[in-house]
């Protein structure tokens, strides 16, 4: 009998291992085969079209630049980078600590949500400028644009998760007479966790559109600070090669939060 | 005659929903004596899970008293650890953490009670052992079957030693053939440790093949509308289930239980 469960779930594991192997390999190649496709009509359409350079460059032209003024990137990405990286690792903090606060406290709960939601949906670069007239042009004014926009979709989704954890876990601590940080650390946090991912991995994005754009309102350093100066000097290559940097940087950021789920939650709920 | 184990008094539950109130537990008096293995049977919602999640403390009565040992608890904000380690609670689902393996899971009690010897160690090596679940040990909940399941949450319960088991339909969703055999296990093991077992469940031949005695509870208001004592040598098997005696507690039984649903629908 147990030999016979053993053996479909043999079977079932080869198979699961069978697709994820499918998977694994057309998730890296089929986006590698879609970007090469779009980069060779993209370079096709250009030439074909006869469009001068200072319209529209060309993968070549901007893959070249990408290259050869790499020196030019290099400082713009670190920022850029860097200011990502600090206002979203201060973002997830704030927003699971908010999260579980708000799921623990109804009365703060009902309090804040509208406010949350409403710092989900408004875009806080609108407000960019006018922080840079109170605060100066400045990077804290990115770093807290970037902090007020992806923080609160952290705190909406760890909230969800931790008013959602079963009630029977919770009965179970309760039957253990747990104490409150026992029940939050050892089951509700786990129990939230997939949750408090999805929330960081929105938030990845949401910080780096911010980042970027507070940097192209008004910055001299960073990414968006050479879009707009590279498109002053008509450098319609060095733009693009920008804009492809930032898009390779907030795929990492995705990426990360991604990877760390994978190390952090090896179980299936 | 031993001593009481478990009382309770008058004991009233109500839950205040936003439409109604619904009277879940009215006036339940029981005694259980130490060692003793009694069985709740009812209809679904008459509020025998209500029960024994006040006597475990996972839910405060509205009213009425509970008595551990002699020592009245309902007083207490919150039980002391000594009688709340005295019990051990069995889910109506496994009710497993999907992050701990099924050794982690088994020894959750250990964790949270701060127990860190290794005769607990041991003590879990054996009822993994015992359970049959020993080459389960450190798989994930997700890669087993539900009644290896059900298995791991009986012995959750078990590893602080508690002197009561509290057993909320444990075998219920699984299929008639396992659950023979895991009712035997309970058997099998409450004879070992000696345990007082309140065990419930919607089944009329576990209860009869189980227990020393049977409370009937009925819905609206759920209360208790019967005691039984069954009059059944032990040990028992699973032959007890073709003879007489067996059948006609079974027939009493659900005659009390049908009864109890006719004026229901009254
Ligand atoms: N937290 C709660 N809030 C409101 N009503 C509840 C709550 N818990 C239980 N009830 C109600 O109390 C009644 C008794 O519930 P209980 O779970 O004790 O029934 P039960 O006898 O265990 O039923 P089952 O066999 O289906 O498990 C039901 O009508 C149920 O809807
Ligand atoms: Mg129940």
């Amino acid at each position: 009998m147990s030999r016979m469960l053993d053996e479909t779930k043999e079977k079932r594991i080869i198979e699961r291992r069978r697709k994820n192997r499918i998977s694994k390999i057309s998730s890296v190649a089929m986006p590698i085969l879609g970007i090469v496709m779009l980069f060779l009509i993209w370079e096709l359409w250009v030439i074909l079209g006869d469009f001068p350079t200072w319209q529209i460059s060309r993968p070549s032209l901007i893959i070249r630049s990408m290259l050869e003024d790499f020196e030019l990137y290099w400082p713009n990405i670190v920022r850029t980078f860097t200011s990502i990286l600090k206002g979203w690792v201060a973002a997830c903090l704030i927003g699971v600590v908010m999260g579980a606060l708000m799921a623990n406290y109804a009365l703060l709960g009902t309090t804040l949500t509208p406010y949350i939601n409403l710092l989900c949906t408004l875009p806080v670069i609108t407000l960019v400028p006018m922080m840079y007239v109170f605060m100066g042009i400045g990077r804290d004014v990115i770093i807290i644009a970037i902090i007020l926009q992806s923080f609160a979709i952290v705190t909406m989704n760890s909230s969800t998760g931790f008013m959602n954890v079963p009630v029977m876990r919770i009965e179970l601590m309760t039957s253990l007479r747990a104490t409150k940080r026992q029940t939050f650390f050892q089951c509700m946090f786990p129990s939230a966790i997939n949750n408090v991912f999805t929330g960081m991995k929105l938030s990845a994005i949401f910080a780096t559109t911010t980042c970027v754009a507070a940097e192209v309102n008004g910055s001299t350093v960073g990414l968006g600070a050479l879009v707009i100066e590279a498109k002053t000097y008509v450098r319609t290559d060095q733009m693009f090669g920008s804009i492809l940097f930032i898009a390779i940087i907030g795929v990492f950021f995705y990426m990360l939060s991604d990877a760390l789920e994978a190390v952090l939650v090896k179980w299936k709920e | 005659m031993k001593a009481s184990k478990i009382r309770t008094e008058n004991l009233n539950k109500v839950f205040h929903t936003r439409h109604q109130d619904i009277y879940a537990v009215k006036d339940a008096n029981i005694d259980i004596r130490e060692g003793e293995f009694v069985s709740l049977i009812g209809p679904s919602g008459c509020g025998k899970s209500t029960i024994i999640r006040m006597i475990d403390d996972i839910i405060k009565p509205t009213s009425g008293s509970i008595y551990i040992d002699g020592k009245e608890i309902t007083s207490y904000k919150r039980i002391p650890k000594e009688i709340n380690q005295k019990m051990g609670f069995i889910f109506q689902l496994p009710n497993l953490f999907p992050w701990l393996t099924v050794r982690e899971n088994v020894g959750i009690a250990c964790r949270i009670y701060k127990i860190r010897d290794e005769g607990t160690q041991r003590y879990i090596d054996e009822l993994l052992e015992m359970a049959g679940l020993t080459e389960y040990q450190n798989a994930y909940p997700a890669e087993i079957s539900g009644g290896v399941m059900q298995r791991i949450g009986v012995i959750r319960a078990m590893v602080h030693k508690p002197e009561i088991l509290l057993m909320d339909e444990p075998f219920g969703a699984l299929d008639a053939m396992t659950r023979e055999k895991l009712d035997m296990e309970i058997l099998d093991i409450w004879k070992k440790l000696g345990t007082t077992v309140i065990f419930i469940t919607h089944n009329v031949e576990e209860a009869v093949l189980l227990s020393d005695r049977v409370y009937v509870m009925g819905t609206n208001p759920g209360r208790i509308t019967r005691e039984i004592t069954l009059d059944l040598e032990r040990p028992r098997s699973l032959d007890l289930l073709t003879e007489r005696k067996f059948q006609d507690y079974c027939a009493e039984l659900t005659e009390c239980i049908g009864h109890v649903d006719l004026r229901k629908v009254k």
